[in-house]
């Protein structure tokens, strides 16, 4: 479900892009230092947005290290974190657990109850330092479920779902940005569900898994539309917020990268460190 | 409610481009932030200072993304009072002709057609990029421009 929040490589400027691989490469790192090698395998491109997003909307002091990496021992890549790491590390963490939960739940995948497992303990010490997030991601996986087990018979109710679950987590703090923050999270969770279920079609229409675009007569132009209409009031919320620092590589993703992601096969998380 | 011109409280031009306004925030926001006048014995008036400057950013971005071209310092009347696009609460409101009724409240189809009309606009500019066919399609247009121009009379292109 996670990773069509990127970047479009080729429209970045080097110095743009380095940034952004610095950012990356922080939330590896603090993913590592707080839950292991496990926490080190959660990493994603959308918490990654969400951390430079948190970044430089408080304008939080960054601190610059050079890391050596698993991936490619031999050079030492350099890291970006602020504050927002640690939250977005966190947050990355509920996610992930959610991730997992439900791929057991829905598809009986062993690696989802392992992993989910594995991800337990972790996941309730998250829970006790971020009530709200946790309620709302709780309170609306149980509502997902139930809208899948019945056949998700609208789309946009599923998808207002998971926009309510990522629009909570955008939220870090109760302030003068919450409502534009939320909504931004809000437009794009819904994004993230409709693209996903929408790549997923072919294979839950084989399989019997619950799809919301099951039995109606859709092409890649409609879907387009759809996504396009939630996407356009993401961008327009990141317009919003006065971002200055890092705005372009904002504008890169929502304008660009986010579609870059559309049709292709999901990758593991090692292909999408390398290519980063 | 402001009663001054926004662009005047954050001391840029009307046609100021929108990192301008923004960059003009910060500044502001930094210098009259409340945390920085705890002990100041100013810092009922920065507060206020930093709550007007909040309420022009606030204003001005949402003239901008609603399109209507700002005449607010004319007649004294917020002509957004009616189409705040994240000020509403969730489940209120009814749905008017030509809007619809989103998660956040009254969305009129105005401010929609215009996110996507602004959404599209700046994503052109990464797909014209990309689009591998672009250099073959700019030598043809400007052939048969050129060509047409020298029907005409005229020659666009002299070495050819």
């Amino acid at each position: 479900m996670f990773g069509y929040i990127r970047i479009l490589k080729p429209e970045l400027k080097v110095r743009e892009y380095n940034r952004y691989r610095a950012y990356y490469c922080g939330l590896c790192r603090v993913l590592k230092q707080k839950y292991g090698l496990i926490g080190e395998m959660t990493l994603t491109y959308d918490m990654t947005f969400l951390v430079m997003l948190l970044s430089s909307l408080y304008e939080q002091e960054e601190k610059q290290k050079a890391i050596r990496c698993e991936v490619n021992p031999l050079i030492k890549h350099s890291t970006i974190t602020t504050a927002a790491t640690a939250y977005g590390a966190d947050m990355n963490l509920l996610l992930a657990y959610y991730k997992e939960k439900d791929d057991w739940q829905d598809e009986k995948d062993k690696k989802g109850l392992i992993l989910s497992a594995a991800l337990r303990r972790k996941a309730e010490r998250i829970e006790k330092q971020y009530p709200r997030q946790t309620r709302a991601v709780i309170q609306e996986l149980n509502k997902l479920g139930q809208l899948e087990q019945s056949g998700c018979p609208d789309a946009d109710q599923t998808a207002d779902s998971f926009g309510r679950l990522l629009g909570e987590l955008f939220v870090m703090e109760k302030d003068l940005w919450q409502k534009p923050l939320y909504e931004l999270g809000f437009y794009m969770g819904r994004f993230i569900y409709l693209a996903d279920a929408w790549d997923d079609l072919a294979e839950d229409e084989k399989s019997g898994q619950p799809n919301p675009f099951k039995g109606q007569d859709l092409n890649e132009e409609v879907i387009k539309k759809k996504l396009t209409a939630d996407l356009s009031e993401c961008a327009a919320r990141l317009e919003y917020l006065p971002l200055v620092r890092d705005a372009e590589i904002f504008r890169n993703i929502i304008y660009a990268g986010v579609w870059t992601g559309l049709g292709k096969k999901k990758r593991s998380m090692a292909c999408q460190r390398e290519s980063v | 409610m402001l009663t001054k011109d926004p662009y005047d409280i954050l001391g840029v031009s009307p046609s100021a481009s929108d990192e301008e306004v923004k960059k003009a925030y910060r500044e502001l926001a930094k210098k009259f932030h409340p945390d920085l006048h705890t002990n100041n014995p100013l810092a009922e008036l920065a507060q206020e200072k930093f709550t007007e400057v909040q309420e022009a950013y606030d204003t001005v971005m949402r003239e901008r993304a609603s399109g209507i071209p700002h005449s607010y310092s004319q007649n004294g009347q917020n002509p957004y009072q009616n189409q705040n696009p994240w000020n509403q609460g969730y489940g209120q409101g009814q749905n008017q002709q030509g809007g619809y009724y989103g998660p956040f409240g009254y969305s009129n189809g105005q401010n929609q057609n215009n996110y996507q009309n602004q959404y599209e606009q700046r994503s052109n500019q990464y797909r014209g990029n990309n689009s591998g066919t672009d250099p073959c399609n700019c030598c043809l247009d400007l052939w048969c421009l050129d060509s047409c121009c020298e029907c005409m009379g005229g020659d666009l292109i002299s070495c050819c």
